[in-house]
């Protein structure tokens, strides 16, 4: 497969006086073209790190203590300042979970989607405003002249979701990263959204590295799965492996914590336990203290990834 | 449903305007700048006409503040003199504005060393008596009007500084800044764009404020002698060479003094209406 984004072993940590906490701790990820890759886990997984680490928006204290990430070929780690802000944006963009801050209260919204193709392709003007009406009309937005002079407070949450999307997508970005899109939405918006990231994906050919807690969404518009726990990849591979073939007790947790529709049988699972604090990581599988199989070996060892078909890999005992 | 007024300027003039005493100075304050501005078609004096036998005149219908000891038309001077205090004020202010501005923004956008180091500075001007650090910087370059708008400007930047330092140090982590980061916009787009525009208000307070302090200090300093040198003309120096005839002619020095209350009142009391307005905590 052709692939746009190739994370290798990547490593982001963060040196605090508790000790240096490995936020993210080489993981390997990998985006083809035209295809939406989930990365899936808990809060605090490390899931956002690996998004902004592609970025190289890293918040201070932390850094990336390793690894590679490839993206047409060149190592966005290697490129100076100036050139990963020539990417930011107009090669990858990235929309985040709450609409609601991320747009600038004091310009109207057809200023801030205009700024990334005036930064990036140098349009201006009336050219500026055409590329910003048809942006807006391609993620659903039929009022463009009305949204486009409007300041952000005065749009609904879906409305500033798909104004976010406008944002990414004005420059033609070969990437879209989407941090929890749909998290801060109420689920009718929600399922507006989803669709129409995934006819985006169909009309501009796009990559999408979808960043979600939620099974659902990855069930609806996902190709490929890596379900991410404590800055590790503990399972990666189809979307219909991930879900009827499972293999890792962390997924089958994940899992089994959806609520189905349907009349109640029983309280809904959840997995006992929380995260470890990231300079806390518990010694051998980092899982083992919420695990429901754990064994001695879990606790002495790391567990290394094993191949579960073709595409399918996970990191557990339970099958080695 | 849009309503165009609904922009942040249009909040704060709707909450200015119910305010009748900073209304009252708003319009002191242009009225003020026009008659300085229009003050070759108000006077029929030239400010430097001198008329010995006219000297130390009462205000009548011919001299409508009187006139001094060497028979200038008060009214003339002062008029004039409004062209040198309110731009000293003003350009005083841009100074001290832009230095404060650009130093407090840098300090807390980028923090560290940079901002201990700008922030150090400050602190080392706040602990010298301001009008000693004034007078020494006049003695050295010596007294005109350029350089009073330099050197006030150049003494009063520090707490602007560190307004907006506070506000940078807040704004930057708002999500809206990474958003503009991941768009690809540079340092210092993000700064005088991005978070500059969101930290306006109280700049613009403190813009306000500050004219009106100049204008005080700039009249302290000319009365002093070491501010506008004779024969310029600003309130400062008519109050200045007045004080010698307080006793037979009270209007060289009532005058300009109205003219330095009013003035400066009407700047104070338009910049603690504007600060209500921009205050979102302060709703009525």
């Amino acid at each position: 497969m052709d692939r746009l984004l190739n994370i290798k072993d990547l490593s982001v940590h963060f040196k605090l006086e508790e000790g240096v906490s490995k936020a993210v701790d080489g993981i390997s990820l990998a985006v083809g073209k035209k295809e939406t890759v989930c990365l899936v886990g808990e809060s605090g997984s490390g899931k956002t790190l690996t998004a902004l680490a592609v970025m190289r928006l890293i918040p201070r204290p932390g850094i990336i203590a390793g690894g590679e990430i490839i993206f047409k070929e060149a190592d966005l780690l290697c490129l100076s300042e100036e050139k990963i802000r020539e990417v930011r944006g107009a090669e990858i963009s990235m929309v985040f979970q709450e609409p609601f801050t991320c747009l600038n209260p004091v310009f109207t919204v057809g200023d801030q989607i205009g700024e990334s193709v005036a930064l990036h392709i140098g349009l201006q003007g009336q050219k500026k405003k055409d590329r910003v009406f048809e942006v807006l009309k391609l993620v659903g937005i039929n009022e463009e002249a009305r949204v486009y002079d409007a300041y952000p407070h005065e749009l609904s949450g879906g409305m500033r979701q798909r104004v976010m999307i406008a944002m990414g997508l004005v420059s033609n970005p070969a990437l879209l990263i989407a941090d929890e899109p749909t998290t801060a939405l109420d689920v009718t918006i929600q399922a507006q959204i989803l669709e129409l990231l995934s006819t985006l994906k169909e009309k501009l050919s796009l990559s999408i590295l979808l960043i979600t807690h939620d099974l659902g969404i990855v069930n609806e518009i996902g190709d490929r799965v890596y379900v991410m726990y404590s800055g590790k990849i503990m399972e990666r591979g189809p979307k219909n492996d991930i879900f009827t073939k499972t293999r890792h007790p962390y997924t089958e947790g994940l899992l089994k914590s959806v609520p189905d529709l349907g009349p109640i049988k029983d309280r809904l699972y959840t997995i006992p336990g929380s995260i470890p604090e990231p300079f806390k990581v518990p010694k051998g599988c980092r899982f083992n203290p919420r695990c429901p199989y754990v064994k001695d070996i879990c606790r002495l060892q790391e567990p290394v990834e094993t191949k579960v078909s073709a595409e399918h890999f996970v990191r557990c005992f339970k099958y080695e | 449903m849009q309503n165009k007024n609904f922009s942040i300027g249009g909040v704060i003039w709707g909450k200015l305007k119910k305010n009748k005493l900073a209304l009252i100075g708003a319009g002191v304050v242009i009225l003020l700048s026009i008659l300085a501005l229009a003050a070759p078609f108000l006077t029929v004096y030239s400010p430097g006409e001198q008329d010995i036998g006219n000297r130390l005149l009462a205000p009548s219908a011919q001299h409508l503040c009187g006139t001094d000891e060497l028979g200038r038309d008060i009214f003339s001077r002062m008029l004039y003199g409004a062209r040198v205090s309110l731009s000293v004020g003003f350009i005083a202010v841009f100074i001290s504005t832009f230095i404060g501005v650009a130093l407090g923004a840098l300090a807390g956008y980028f923090g560290g060393l940079l901002d201990n180091i700008i922030m150090r500075i400050v602190d080392i001007m706040l602990s010298i008596p301001n009008l000693y650090l004034i007078l020494m910087m006049i003695t050295f370059f010596g007294p005109s009007i350029f350089n009073v708008m330099l050197i006030i400007g150049l003494t009063s930047w520090m707490d602007l500084a560190r307004m907006v330092r506070a506000e940078f140090l807040s704004l930057k982590h708002r999500e809206y800044v990474l958003s503009a980061r991941v768009a690809g916009a540079s340092n210092s787009r993000i700064i005088f764009h991005h978070i500059l525009r969101n930290a306006l208000s109280p700049v613009f307070v403190s813009v306000i404020f500050g004219v009106g302090g100049a204008i005080l200090l700039e009249s302290g300093l000319s009365f002093l002698g070491l501010g506008v040198q004779p024969p310029d003309s600003s309130w400062g120096i008519i109050l200045s060479s007045g004080k010698d005839y307080i006793d037979k002619a009270w209007w060289l020095t009532f005058f300009p003094g109205l003219a330095i209350f009013i003035t400066v009142l009407s700047y104070n009391l338009l910049g603690e209406g504007l600060r209500d307005a921009v205050d979102p905590r302060l709703v009525e």
